[in-house]
C-alpha cells in the first residue's frame, strides 16, 4: 500500500534518528556529567578551603571549635551564595556536626554518619593532612578537609555537591535545543517523503500510466527512465516487452506482403491483403506507430534540493537581520523579488537552483568573513532572501515544465523548508551560537547538492531554456 | 544512486536519517557540556574574585589603600586566597584611574584595561579568547574604588572540550552503527509487504518479456503492489493476447501461402 509505505519510512526515518541520537546523549551525557561533576567537586574543595582558612583564623584567636558564634549563618550564607554547593558542615573528629549550613540536619545526619563516607575517610591515609574528595554518598559529591589548631587535626570540614543537579542541568539545556531537533525532524520527514515518491510511487505510476495506455490501445509510449530498483526493472521491461510485440507484428505485415506478392491465386492475395491491412489498422496499430520515448518528472529531482534551500534561505535571513534596523528587513524583501525575478526571466529551473546556492554561499561568507562590516547585516539577509526568491522561481519553472507535480507541490517544499530553518535558526539565537551560523548555510547547501539528481536526463530539463511539457 | 533495489534505497535514507540523528545529537551534547565548562570555569572564577574582594576589604578596613600596590599583591597571595587561585588564573586590580595597578601578572601593571571591563558593574567575560570574572570595590561609603577582575584563558577548556569531542565522535559512531544494523536485519530479513511485492511485479515482467520472446514458462499466481495490480494483469493479459493473435496471424499467412 502506498500510504502504508509512506508512512512506514517515515516512521523508520524518525525513530531511527531519535533512537540513533538517545543513544549518542545517553553516551555524551555520562560523559559530559562525569567531566562537569569533576570540576563541581573542585569548586566544592576551593568552597572547602576558603572555610578551612576562616575556621582556622578563628582557632588561632583561642576560640573553641564548638564556639565559634555565627559559624553556622556564615557556612548558610555560602551556601545560599553558590547554587552549587548544596551544603557546608564543620565537625568534630568523630564527625559529630557542629555548624552547619544550606542543608537540614535531618537529611544531613545520615549523610555524615554513612559508612561510605566513614570507610573513605579511614582508607585515606593522608585524611588529617590533605583530606579526601570525590566520596559520592546519596548523589552528592562529598569534600572533607581538616581542620588544625595548633597543628593539631581538631575537626572537619564537610562540603557537598549534588552530582544529579550537574545532570539535571545539562538535560534542561537539552530541551532548550528542542526547537532545532523538530526543525531536523521536519527535514528528515522530507527526505522519508522523497525517498518514497523517487522510488516507489512516482515510478509505479509511471509504469501504471504506461501499461494502461497499452490496455487502452492508445498510442504507445515507452519509459526512458528506468534506475536500479525492481520497478526501474519493470519498466526496463515494459520497454522491452512493447519492442518484442513491435518488432513481431512488423515481421508478421513483412510476411503478409511477402506471401500476397508470391500466390498466384488472386482470391488467397486478396485474402492475405484484407488480413495484413486489418493488422495494420486495428490491432497492431498502436505497436506500429513511431515509439515515442520519454521520461517522467520526479519528485526526487528537486524536492529535497529545494527544501534545503529553503531551510537555509530563511536561516540565514533570520540570523542576519535579527536585532537590525527595518531598513535591513526591506533588504530582505528586496532581496527575495529580485532573486525571483531574475530566474523568472531567466527561464532555467537549474541556473535558478545554482544561483539559489550561490546566493547562499555568499551570505555565509559575509557572515563569517566581515562580520563586524556595517552593511553585513543587510546583505546577508538580501542574500539568503535572494536565495528563496530564486529557488522559489526555479521551482515554479520546473513544476509548469513538467506539469507532473501537484498544486500545492512546491507550497509544501516551501513550508516545510521555512519552518525548519526558522527553527534552527531561533534556537541558535536563543543559544547564542550565531558563530555556527555560516557553517550551517553551508553544510544545508551541501546537502542540497548532494541531494540533487545528476542524471542527464534531468540536467537537461533543469537547464533548457524552453519549456515543454515533459521530457523526451 | 548507489543503492541497488527498494530495500537499499530504503536503507540509504534510513541510514541518512540515524547519521543525521545522531550527528544532531552529537552537536547538541557537545554544545551544552561546552556551555556547562563554561559556567563551572566561570563559578570557579567568581569564587576566586569573591575571596579576592575579601582579603582587600578586609585590609582596606585595615588602612591599606589603592596606593600600595605591593600590598594589594601581597593580599592576593594571602593564604586563602591563593588556594583557591587556579594555576592559570590571572587576577588584577584595576584602580580608580582605570589603570592596572597590580596583578599576578606583572607585565600589565600600569596597562589600561581592555575595554570591555568595567568597573562599575558585575562582568562576565565578552572577549572569545577570555573567560571573565571582574567585581567592583566598594568603599564603606558606596564609591567604587576600583574592580577585581579574574581570568582565564578559553584555551583551558581545549583539553576538556577536544577529549568530549573525541568520545562524542566515538559515540556517534556507535549509535549510528548499532542503528543501521538493526535496520539492515530488520529490512532484509522481515517479510514486508512492499518490497516483496515490488519483486514480485519485475519478475512478472521479468517473464513477461520472456514468454512474449517465445520461452515457455507457465503462469505464476504473484501479489502486486496494489497500485498496479490490475493494471499489471490487464497488461499482461493484454500483451500475452496480441502476441497470440500475431502468432495466429504468422500461422495463417504461412497456411494460405502453402495453400496457394
Amino acid at each position: 500500500m502506498v500510504m502504508g509505505l509512506r508512512l512506514s519510512l517515515l516512521l523508520a526515518c524518525i525513530g531511527s534518528a531519535a533512537i540513533a541520537g538517545l543513544l549518542v546523549f545517553v553516551l555524551a551525557l555520562r560523559d559530559a556529567d562525569d567531566g562537569l561533576v569533576a570540576a563541581l567537586e573542585g569548586k566544592a574543595t576551593s568552597h572547602a578551603r576558603v572555610i578551612q582558612q576562616d575556621v582556622e583564623i578563628a582557632l588561632d584567636l583561642g576560640i573553641p571549635l564548638n564556639e565559634i558564634r555565627g559559624a553556622s549563618e556564615y557556612l548558610e550564607t555560602g551556601a545560599q551564595e553558590d547554587a552549587d554547593i548544596r551544603f557546608a558542615v564543620v565537625t568534630d573528629l568523630d564527625m559529630q556536626r557542629l555548624h552547619y549550613g544550606g542543608m537540614g540536619r535531618r537529611r544531613l545526619d545520615p549523610l555524615l554518619e554513612s559508612s561510605a563516607l566513614l570507610n573513605a575517610m579511614a582508607a585515606e591515609p593522608d585524611l588529617l593532612v590533605s583530606g579526601t574528595e570525590g566520596v559520592i554518598v546519596e548523589g552528592f559529591s562529598l569534600t572533607v578537609l581538616p581542620i588544625e589548631s595548633d597543628e593539631d587535626p581538631v575537626g572537619f570540614i564537610v562540603v557537598g555537591v549534588q552530582d544529579k543537579q550537574v545532570f539535571d542541568e545539562l538535560v534542561l539545556d537539552l530541551t532548550g535545543l528542542l526547537p532545532a531537533a523538530i526543525g531536523v525532524l521536519l527535514l528528515l520527514m522530507e527526505l522519508a517523503l522523497a525517498t518514497v515518491g523517487a522510488v516507489f510511487e512516482t515510478p509505479l505510476r509511471r509504469l501504471a500510466y504506461l501499461m494502461d495506455r497499452v490496455n487502452r490501445d492508445q498510442p504507445i509510449e515507452r519509459s526512458a527512465r528506468h534506475d536500479r530498483t525492481e520497478i526501474g526493472t519493470a519498466l526496463l521491461r515494459f520497454n522491452g516487452v512493447v519492442h518484442r510485440l513491435a518488432t513481431r507484428a512488423q515481421r508478421v505485415l513483412t510476411l503478409a506482403d511477402e506471401v500476397e506478392r508470391a500466390v498466384f491465386d488472386a482470391n488467397i492475395a486478396e485474402e492475405v491483403g484484407r488480413r495484413a491491412e486489418s493488422l495494420r489498422t486495428t490491432e497492431a496499430k498502436a505497436l506500429l506507430d513511431q515509439p515515442v520515448l520519454k521520461a517522467d518528472a520526479r519528485s526526487s529531482d528537486v524536492h529535497l534540493s529545494l527544501t534545503l534551500i529553503f531551510a537555509a534561505g530563511l536561516f540565514g535571513a533570520v540570523i542576519a537581520s535579527t536585532g537590525t534596523t527595518a531598513l535591513f528587513q526591506l533588504w530582505s524583501l528586496a532581496g527575495l523579488a529580485l532573486g525571483g525575478a531574475l530566474v523568472w526571466v531567466w527561464r532555467s529551473p537549474g541556473w535558478g537552483l545554482i544561483l539559489a546556492g550561490v546566493l547562499q554561499i555568499a551570505a555565509a561568507v559575509l557572515l563569517h568573513y566581515l562580520p563586524s562590516m556595517q552593511t553585513t547585516p543587510g546583505l546577508a539577509a538580501a542574500g539568503s532572501t535572494a536565495g528563496i526568491g530564486a529557488a522559489l522561481a526555479a521551482g515554479l519553472l520546473f513544476k509548469r515544465r513538467t506539469q507532473a507535480l501537484g498544486s500545492v507541490w512546491l507550497l509544501i517544499r516551501l513550508g516545510l523548508g521555512c519552518a525548519a530553518g526558522g527553527l534552527i535558526a531561533w534556537t541558535v539565537i536563543v543559544e547564542y551560537r550565531g558563530d555556527t551560523a555560516p557553517i550551517l548555510i553551508l553544510i544545508s547547501v551541501a546537502l542540497a547538492v548532494l541531494a540533487a539528481n545528476r542524471e542527464p536526463i534531468v540536467r537537461r530539463l533543469l537547464f533548457d531554456r524552453e519549456t515543454s511539457t515533459g521530457y523526451r | 544512486m548507489i543503492a541497488v533495489g527498494l530495500r537499499g534505497q530504503i536503507f540509504v535514507a534510513i541510514l541518512v536519517s540515524t547519521i543525521i540523528g545522531a550527528a544532531a545529537a552529537g552537536v547538541a551534547s557537545y554544545h551544552v557540556f561546552e556551555r556547562g565548562l563554561r559556567d563551572a570555569f566561570n563559578a570557579q572564577l567568581e569564587l576566586t574574585v569573591d575571596e579576592v574582594k575579601r582579603v582587600i576589604d578586609a585590609g582596606v578596613r585595615a588602612g591599606l589603600t589603592w596606593d600600595q600596590p605591593h600590598l594589594l599583591l601581597r593580599a592576593l597571595d594571602t593564604g586563602a586566597t591563593a588556594d583557591t587561585i587556579g594555576p592559570r588564573e590571572i587576577i588584577s586590580i584595576v584602580g580608580e584611574q582605570g589603570l592596572i595597578i597590580a596583578s599576578t601578572n606583572a607585565a600589565e601593571i600600569g596597562e589600561a584595561p581592555p575595554s570591555f571591563w568595567t568597573v562599575t558593574d558585575e562582568t562576565e567575560g565578552t572577549d572569545p579568547e577570555t573567560i571573565l570574572v571582574g567585581k567592583p570595590v566598594i568603599s564603606l561609603f558606596g564609591t567604587v574604588e576600583g574592580l577585581v577582575v579574574a581570568r582565564v584563558p578559553t584555551a583551558i577548556m581545549n583539553t576538556p572540550s577536544e577529549a568530549f569531542l573525541f568520545r562524542v565522535l566515538i559515540a556517534i559512531t556507535f549509535g549510528t552503527l548499532a542503528v543501521a544494523l538493526v535496520a539492515a536485519f530488520a529490512l532484509w530479513l522481515v517479510p514486508w509487504a512492499t518490497p516483496r511485492r515490488t519483486e514480485a511485479l519485475r519478475d512478472m515482467m521479468n517473464d513477461l518479456y520472456d514468454r512474449i520472446g517465445g520461452s515457455d514458462i507457465g503462469e505464476k499466481q504473484r501479489e502486486l503492489p496494489k497500485p498496479i495490480a490490475a493494471t499489471a494483469i490487464d497488461f499482461q493479459e493484454t500483451t500475452l493476447g496480441l502476441s497470440n493473435r500475431l502468432k495466429q496471424e504468422t500461422d495463417e499467412l504461412n497456411r494460405l501461402d502453402e495453400a496457394a
